[in-house]
């Protein structure tokens, strides 16, 4: 499975979200539109990511870079995994 | 055996409260880790009161030391289920003579220590949508106590906090509450002058000074699986001084 599988499949399982990898953009935004997440939902996700794939981020900043989309997400655990 | 299979942290619990948690934690069959700061001689008598206790030194007022310290646990098969933080320390002398170290050393280990500890346990917490947290204060930090501005001003934070953070962390099941003892029997209790804590002594209704056990009892409630509705709490934990 490739990263971005990997990382869609992450989503759904640890924010229950009752959808499939497929229906998920890989441009789509992850907050606001698109899959609609809270501020909530980020924390967990950010732990989330920093325990599944070794990459932290660390700030919000981090974080609104990262969660732009699928594709952004993916860009940044490659850059930042340990 | 309430507690057998749970790994439990327990900062400053090589002494006092701290210590009696960590043994009765282990006599209800949890494996125990005792974080300590100074105290080698604390930490060798309480890892010979019970072999699911070890102890480890590292200083919570410095967070690169518990991130690493905590990370050493997870990856050694112990995630940190349940988190007692006891580490404290004080410095008492009345505010117009306080001198800076004395207010940034109590500030620093009592309230940012907290919040090092309890972030990086938090995230471990979160991610296994599990957790108890107990955080020690303070009656001081309810009523004050003359002589303790930083101490009182550090547990009475340290309260709050626990609050916060109960709010941010029940939707991933998390209970995090405070206890806040009165006069315990204790090191720091000891600093006290004799008239001093014959004086305490004469106001607390139930006529005497609490022990370590009696404060035990009450945490290992909270963070047993018998607690599955307390969370934000402070408990007072005091022989009737305030009521």
């Amino acid at each position: 499975m490739d990263l971005k599988q990997q990382i869609k499949h992450m989503i759904i399982e640890r924010l229950r979200l009752k959808i499939t990898p497929e229906e998920i953009d890989d441009e789509a935004p992850l907050f606001g539109d698109g899959l609609a997440l809270d501020s909530i939902d980020a924390l967990e996700l950010s732990i989330a990511i920093d325990k599944t794939f070794g990459a932290e981020i660390k700030n919000e900043d981090d974080g609104r870079e990262a969660f732009r989309s699928i594709n952004h997400l993916a860009a940044y655990i490659e850059q930042h995994r340990t | 055996m309430i507690f057998k299979g749970k790994n439990a942290l327990i900062t400053g619990g090589t002494r006092g409260i701290g210590r009696a948690i960590a043994l009765k934690l282990a006599e209800e069959g949890a494996r125990v880790t005792c974080w300590y700061h100074a105290n080698a001689e604390g930490a060798r008598i309480t890892e010979a009161l019970s072999p699911s206790i070890t102890t480890e030194a590292v200083d919570v007022t410095r967070h690169d030391a518990v991130k690493s310290a905590l990370r050493r646990l997870t990856e050694n098969g112990c995630p940190v289920d349940v988190l007692v933080h006891a580490a404290g320390i004080t410095r008492d002398v009345l505010l117009a003579g306080m001198e800076d170290e004395q207010w940034h050393a109590v500030l620093d280990a009592n309230l940012t220590g907290a919040y090092h500890v309890c972030r990086e346990v938090v995230r471990e917490m979160i991610f296994q949508r599990s957790g108890r947290i107990v955080n020690l204060a303070s009656l001081s930090g309810v009523t004050g106590l003359p002589g303790q501005t930083n101490y009182a001003a550090s547990k009475g934070g340290l309260i709050a906090f626990t609050k916060a953070l109960a709010l941010e962390t029940a939707r991933y099941g998390l209970l995090v509450n405070a206890v806040s003892p009165g006069l315990i029997q204790t090191d720091i209790s000891n600093t006290l002058s004799e008239e001093r804590l014959q004086q305490m002594t004469a106001q607390i209704p139930l006529g005497r000074a609490g022990t370590p056990e009696e404060v035990a009892e009450l945490v290992l409630f909270l963070v047993s699986p018998r607690n599955t509705y307390i969370t934000g709490q402070n408990l007072i934990i005091s022989g009737g001084l305030t009521t």
